[in-house]
């Protein structure tokens, strides 16, 4: 009986245990930990001289009212590198708790599009400090703004957890600002998962793409409230908001950054399974151009 | 053939010897057909069921041909207590129904409260009392499976606990205790399956045939239930080295992580849960009260009491009450059924007379030594074999015996019955197919890639086994002389 393709059914204890393993699993949640993000010394690299490094400091103390003054803030600027090696060593030396940077770096001969640039590429994916992108590029900048970082949007496919994300979105933010913690599910991934669940006879497919769909909304968004309650406990008195929906990633994004005022949007950048940058940052650092990321 | 025309000698019956030892070897091969039950892949309903007609068939075709006038199985019409007769076919009286309906009362009311959460409500809110320190861990775990045995059933109650404890030992990152946790789960569900009267079968079985009440059960079960867990779990710590958390960021973090369980996650509406909790209440109480319900209302059975509210939880789910008929489980329901026509046919083949015999020698020993040799006699047997075709056998054999009946014919107080009882419920722990929760046990010990053979299984468990064998034929000697 047992030919390939043969699946036999399950005995009603395995089906029992199943079932409540999985009732339990529901009811377990991750909690959110709040912890203190210190920038104790931050690097600011530009392709330009002193002087333009110590304007965009000016800028970006505004920006980052929490860590502002009480951050040792140094310049790497184009004459301290000439290749990638150059700066990575540079970065190796110095150790900074955050790099501060533009797309495009060391590359104005050019009119980027859809690119980080060779330096912002080999830095996300070989140092594991954060990575702050200025809006705009390196050749075509645009202005930081007037004001400091107000609104934060925690960007990713998996909220879940991700105490490190939240908690520099955070450490970013002005305590008087507004946090989103955004997850988007793919809705293009999970249709093609239904697809091959309609050809599985053993499965109900409107039961099983009503309750799938319902999970992965509820982990994230439990894990929002948790997040919500953690820093009201933790005394951090931002406004915090979850959205927490199906949808085309990149475009759902854009969406969203021109509906709500964002200055900032802060995502992951490695996957523990690939080399190059993970998906979803990418697609966005090189997209959504108009706004500072904070690359982890 | 000479053995056989012995045999009729022996038992001094009308019965042809031949024929009585041909249904022993029957009784044999259906006893060695559900201990290799897994081999034959067959369920426990079809392989008795088929036992069950051919017994029909060949003791109907003998009887023809050996004493016509005097068919070994009494066909014919039924007389009622009010004198009225109605034919029935004699495999339907052959069967006990009281024993059917509590079994399938019970399990379809169980299947419906259980919806209600309040079960894995209970689970998860000990679990967060317990703070996630692993000895605390196990003793709640421990004290949740012998009230789950006892309340439900013991299948259900390692389902409900295993599965939890896998995913709350997976939390607190301590997978290296999973397997002295199922393990002790597992031993513990036939220890919790001591308590009352329907928290087994063979405890309903023997129970019915004994006439012992649901009261006076617990009253003499609950002692021993208590003294067999707590030594249970202190063995259980001492051989799988569960140890309290020793720092305070240890018990703060494992405090944490189990604070973030939700209880109300699994509990789907507020009112069905607390009117569950009602029912499971008053299911309990009239349970315990049935003897002494008014207006002939006793008469009615506990089999009655367990459809009554059976009946009322399904009210709930009054749209979908075709979901929970399907969750019964007419296997063994089957296989109850099946078994009490082969023990009639048995009966009727004098074959229970032959096995009475025996027994009844072991029970003339000096009182101690014939319990204490009744006792490892059942748990032996039911170790490697299914405790319930011997329960129903050894309780229709005590039924006739003057040892444990006496001379008014009903003796419920007899230390012989608890023997039978604690022998085929202990006897479950000696090996992983001793009972249908070890089997469970060591599904989910597979289940989660954990290193555990047959062999393995009887090593640590048999150790723990006859622990609580020797506690059980101290306890039923003790009893035996202050009751």
């Amino acid at each position: 009986m047992n030919e390939p393709g043969y699946h036999p059914s399950p005995s009603r204890s395995d089906e029992a245990i199943d079932e409540f393993e999985s009732i339990f699993k529901r009811a377990e949640r991750t909690p959110y930990r709040f912890a203190d993000i210190p920038f104790k010394s931050i690097a600011v690299v530009t392709d330009g001289d002193q002087s333009a490094a110590d304007a965009l400091t000016a800028n970006l103390k505004r920006f980052l009212p929490h860590t502002g003054d009480s951050a040792e803030w140094q310049s790497v600027t184009g004459d301290e590198f000439h290749n990638v090696n150059d700066l990575l060593r540079v970065m190796n030396e110095r150790r900074p708790d955050l790099i501060v940077t533009s797309r495009c770096l060391a590359e104005s001969s050019l009119v980027p599009q859809h690119t980080l640039g060779v330096y912002v590429d080999v830095m996300t994916q070989t140092l594991s400090t954060p990575l702050l992108l200025l809006p705009g590029s390196a050749p075509q900048p645009h202005p930081l703004g007037d004001t400091a970082c107000r609104g934060v949007m925690v960007v990713t496919d998996n909220l879940a957890g991700d105490d490190r994300l939240v908690n520099h979105a955070v450490s970013c933010c002005d305590p008087r600002g507004t946090l989103w913690l955004c997850h988007i599910e793919d809705d293009l991934l999970f249709r093609r998962y239904l697809d091959a669940i309609r050809r599985i006879p053993q499965i109900n497919t409107e039961q099983a793409q009503e309750l799938i769909a319902e999970q992965l909304v509820a982990i994230p968004t439990h894990y929002a409230e948790s997040c919500i309650q953690g820093l009201k406990e933790a005394g951090v008195e931002l406004t915090v908001e979850q959205i927490v929906e199906f949808g085309h990633r990149v475009a759902r994004y854009r969406d969203l950054v021109s509906r709500y005022a964002v200055d900032l949007l802060v995502t992951n950048t490695k996957d523990k399974d690939q080399l190059a940058m993970h998906g979803i940052a990418y697609a966005l650092s090189v997209e959504l151009t108009e706004v500072a990321q904070l690359l982890l | 053939m000479g053995i056989f025309f012995a045999l009729s000698e022996f038992a001094g019956h009308e019965v042809p010897g031949w024929v009585t030892g041909f249904y022993l070897l029957v009784l044999l091969a259906m006893v060695l057909c559900l201990a290799f039950e897994e081999k034959i892949h067959a369920k426990k309903s079809l392989i008795v069921g088929t036992f069950a007609g051919f017994c029909l068939v060949t003791e109907t075709v003998i009887g023809y041909f050996t004493d016509r006038a005097h068919p070994m199985l009494p066909f014919g019409s039924i007389t009622l207590p009010n004198g009225h007769e109605i034919a029935l076919p004699i495999y339907v009286p052959a069967i006990d129904w009281s024993v059917i309906t509590i079994i399938l009362g019970a399990s379809l009311f169980v299947e419906v409260t259980s919806r209600s959460g309040i079960f894995t409500w209970l689970a998860i809110k000990l679990t967060k009392q317990s703070k996630g320190d692993p000895w605390r861990l196990l003793i709640f775990y421990g004290a949740l499976t012998v009230i789950f045995s006892a309340v439900l059933n013991n299948v259900t109650a390692m389902i409900i606990v295993g599965s939890l404890t896998t995913v709350s030992l997976g939390k607190l990152e301590r997978r290296d205790l999973l397997l002295g946790f199922l393990i002790t789960e597992g031993l513990l569900t036939n220890v919790g399956g001591l308590l009352t009267l329907i928290s087994s079968v063979p405890n309903i079985i023997v129970g019915q045939a004994a006439g012992i009440g649901f009261v006076p059960f617990f009253l003499t079960s609950a002692p021993f239930v208590f003294v067999a867990t707590l030594v249970t779990l202190f063995q259980a710590r001492l051989t799988f080295g569960v140890k309290s958390l020793a720092t305070d960021e240890e018990r703060k973090i494992a405090a944490e992580l189990v604070a973030s369980f939700d209880e109300k996650e699994s509990v789907p509406s507020v009112r069905f849960f607390w009117c569950s909790v009602l029912l499971l209440l008053g299911f309990i109480v009239c349970l315990a009260g049935q003897s002494a319900l008014p207006w002939d209302l006793d008469e009615l059975g506990m089999g009655f009491v367990a459809l009554f509210f059976a009946g009322l939880a399904l009210w709930f789910y009054k749209n979908e009450v075709d979901t929970f008929y399907k969750a019964v489980d007419w296997d063994l329901l089957g296989f109850f059924a099946s078994l009490f026509v082969v023990i009639y046919v048995m009966e009727q083949a004098e074959v229970l007379g032959i096995i009475g015999e025996g027994i009844g020698a072991m029970l003339s020993l000096p009182g101690p030594a014939a319990q204490a040799s009744l006792l490892v006699s059942a748990a032996a047997a039911s170790s490697v074999t299914d405790n319930i075709p011997l329960a129903a056998v050894l309780a229709k054999i005590l039924a006739v015996n003057p040892l444990v009946v006496g001379p008014e014919g009903s003796n419920p107080g007899s230390p012989f019955w608890w023997c039978v009882i604690y022998g085929a419920n202990l006897g479950g722990n000696i090996t992983p197919i001793g009972s249908a929760s070890t089997v469970v046990a060591m599904t989910i010990i597979h289940k989660n890639s954990l290193p555990l053979t047959f062999i393995g299984f009887v090593k640590v468990a048999s150790a723990f086994a006859i622990v609580q064998i020797v506690l059980a034929i101290g306890y039923v000697w003790i009893t035996s002389l202050v009751l």
